[in-house]
């Protein structure tokens, strides 16, 4: 293998050459998205929480029991929610101090938490279809009023939970995809 | 201490380019390659060594896209259809690869086994074989063979004029 060889490679390899300064803008563009992002996400967190908490009170000191427990309902999702984000950002691979395998090796592992969170998420669903049932079944009692408020809140309930389930079955099937496939990534290493 | 800017503008085409050898699919290529700069970013205060900062950045960029493989194949590809589509009618605004013959090589490069392929993409980015070493975690002598194997089957493509699959 001549060095001509390389050097006629290496030449080719370079004409491919993008426009540095469209690469930079789209690239300076895109941090700045994630750390808007980044910042969305814990703000989002944090207010979505604080409406909970004042929809619990709210809730409580007007006798408005649909209120009170839709308000406990986005209490305890709100820091669930926002340990899942933490937890799969912390399975995130290290990129810098890592081979291909041990990436590969790592987003094996990661597929079986996106499954354990997908469980979590099914869970949740169940606890909101739940929940609907508790707030009808608390109608007879008085304490929740059988009206529109009712049905609003429940019918947002029994539709999130279902959107779990079904986000729930597509990422695990992608989870498993994804596994397969990096079986076969890395056996190509072997 | 580098800042992201200042890599973004020193190799900014560069990891356009080993985007390229993972991804066929120019939206997808992009989003890759904004995925490698988002990982360099949080990377970037681990780096100890200003002297090590090239195979650091490639390191990242090659573990980056070996994960979007893993992760693309799990997912339906119709922007492929996309493409192809407009291959059929150039689109000249950024576009990427421009001649043929660089097409032929990101094309053969494409159809390297990872192993080679990273070797490869490397080679042409002008690192030595001990920052291939260090950016993959191989010893020298296994880069010299894996270069050998990567040159030798990329000249059998080559040779044989064989199409983008």
């Amino acid at each position: 293998m001549s060095d001509d060889f390389l050097e006629d490679l290496k030449r080719n390899w370079r004409e491919q050459d993008a426009e540095v300064e469209v690469v930079a803008s789209r690239l300076k563009r895109g941090l700045m998205i994630s750390r808007v992002m980044l910042w969305l996400e814990n703000g989002v967190g944090v207010l979505g929480f604080l409406f909970g908490a004042w929809a619990v009170w709210h809730g409580l000191t007007h006798d408005l029991g649909v209120v009170a427990i839709a308000g406990a309902s986005i209490v305890l999702t709100a820091p669930l929610f926002a340990w899942m984000a933490w937890r799969a950002r912390r399975q995130d691979p290290d990129w810098s101090d890592e081979t291909p395998q041990g990436v590969l090796r790592q987003m094996i592992e990661r597929t079986y938490v996106i499954e354990k969170l997908m469980r979590v998420c099914r869970l949740q669903g169940w606890a909101l279809i739940g929940l609907s049932a508790v707030l009808w079944a608390a109608t007879p009692t008085g304490y929740v009023d059988s009206d529109d408020r009712l049905v609003l809140i429940t019918s947002i309930f029994v539709v999130s939970a279902f959107v779990c389930f079904g986000w729930a079955i597509w990422r695990d099937h992608q989870a498993r995809s994804e596994r397969t496939r990096c079986k076969a990534l890395l056996a190509e290493f072997k | 201490m580098s800042s992201i800017e200042q890599v973004i503008a020193d190799y900014g085409p560069a990891l356009a380019r080993i985007a390229g050898a993972y991804e066929r699919d120019r939206g997808l290529r992009d989003d890759l390659v904004q995925e490698i700069a988002a990982a360099i970013w949080k990377a970037l205060p681990s780096l100890q060594d200003e002297a090590r900062l090239k195979p650091f950045v490639f390191r990242i960029a090659h573990n980056r896209a070996v994960s979007h493989v893993a992760r693309q194949a799990a997912r339906p590809r119709s922007a492929e259809l996309d493409e192809t589509l407009r291959d059929e009618a150039p689109d000249p605004e950024a576009r990427l690869v421009e001649s043929e013959r660089s097409q032929r090589l990101v094309a053969a490069v494409r159809r390297l086994s990872l192993p080679y392929r990273q070797v490869i993409t490397l080679l042409l980015e002008d690192l030595s074989y001990e920052e291939i070493a260090e950016a993959l975690g191989l010893t020298v002598n296994n880069v010299g063979v894996r270069i050998n194997r990567a040159k030798a089957q990329l000249k059998a493509q080559l040779l044989e004029g064989g199409a983008e699959r």
